[in-house]
């Protein structure tokens, strides 16, 4: 479902998500936030090549009731080929459906309703797993329909929805690690 | 060499299709893949360089092309060697006060090219070895130094001297957008 017509989202940055009525100016990433962002890019890529879309920050229009359409730009978002040709968004700049993962990058300056809520509404609007990533702690949060898990470090997320997909978790904080000598 | 008959007319739905040379392409569906070659390029920059430098993606940057003109640019992807970072004391901080050794800005329909420019210029000027433009559009990459500007097709490979080992394939990189 396309977002009522008198919402006007700029195309430029700052960048701007919508829900409840209220346009949001998306939080610049830190450089922690950022280079997890990249990492993940670095990590996914070979596996979703072939199986579907990966983006970041990718402007996605998400419905999680009848009425209630949102405009969300996951950190990340993969959604396989199959559900967007389902959905008859193969092609669309701004498709409307959630993403099948989306990936969230805690930020300190988050604000921790207006995640959770966004969660909802994507588990509310198809997604199979949402996780939450939080440098400062070095966990994932994934959170499902079923309920919510947390991953730490020498772990790593898998779902039966993303066969072949393993996610380390020290693998993504490992980026952070990384300095001059 | 005529069109085809499905471009007789205007198209009004989607997929758009352009033609050229005989070749039926179609239309890139900008914000996503606006989306999809940051995501790749910052992926391989990630492959190559990250026990070398920070790679990012909007990261906030201080810029400052010449003295008393500070600027705040987000580039779509960045690189700057720790090496970088360590020269001006910079290895800590949240929003470098130094532009990336190597910034990628990749072209929207709607972007303003002019302001484009002058962002180009700014982090040449202020001490950018090379910015390189990518349009998913033409599928090209404009690299400008100091010296010039070189532009780059399918089938060419962005190298520099300043980013040793670093091969970008402008054909790897605009393959993204073909899978499907």
């Amino acid at each position: 479902m396309p977002l009522p017509s008198n919402v006007i989202i700029p195309d430029d940055k700052p960048y701007y998500e919508w829900a409840h009525g209220t346009l949001r100016q998306k939080v610049s990433p830190s450089l922690e936030h950022s280079r997890i962002q990249m990492m993940l890019g670095a990590l996914l890529m070979p596996w979703a090549r072939d199986r579907g879309v990966l983006a970041s920050e990718w402007d996605m229009d998400v419905t999680p009731a009848s009425g209630d359409t949102r405009r969300y730009l996951p950190d990340v978002g993969f959604t396989s080929f199959a559900a967007l040709k389902a959905a008859g968004q193969l092609d669309a700049a701004i498709p409307e459906i959630s993403p099948d993962l989306g990936i969230e990058i805690l930020s300190p300056h988050d604000d921790r309703k207006y995640l959770a809520d966004k969660i909802a509404a994507y588990l509310s609007a198809g997604t199979r797993a949402v996780i939450v990533i939080d440098p400062a702690t070095r966990t994932f949060g994934v959170h499902r329909s079923a309920g919510t898990e947390v991953l730490f470090e020498g772990q790593a997320f898998t779902d039966e929805a993303f066969p072949d997909l393993s996610l380390d978790v020290r693998d993504v904080f490992g980026i952070l690690d990384r300095k001059p000598e | 060499m005529s069109l085809p008959a499905s471009l007789s007319q205007a198209q009004h739905q989607r997929p758009y299709y352009e033609w050229s040379r005989g070749i039926l392409r179609e239309k890139l569906s900008p914000k996503t893949d606006h989306s999809r070659v940051q995501f790749k390029i910052g992926a391989l920059l990630v492959a190559w360089g990250e026990n070398v430098g920070i790679v990012g993606g909007e990261i906030d940057t201080n810029v400052t092309p010449s003295p008393g003109d500070t600027r705040r640019y987000l580039p779509d992807v960045g690189f700057t060697s720790f090496a970088s970072l360590a020269a001006v004391g910079q290895t800590g901080s949240r929003i470098p006060e130094i532009p990336p050794d190597l910034a990628v800005e990749i072209l929207s329909p709607t972007q303003d090219r002019a302001y484009l420019a002058e962002k180009v210029s700014a982090y040449l000027a202020a001490g950018s070895r090379v910015v390189i433009v990518a349009d998913p559009a033409s599928r090209r990459f404009a690299v400008h130094r100091r010296t010039g500007v070189e532009t780059l097709l399918a089938g060419d490979v962005f190298t520099d001297p300043a980013f040793a080992g670093l091969n970008l394939d402008v054909t790897a990189v605009f393959g993204i957008l073909d899978r499907r």
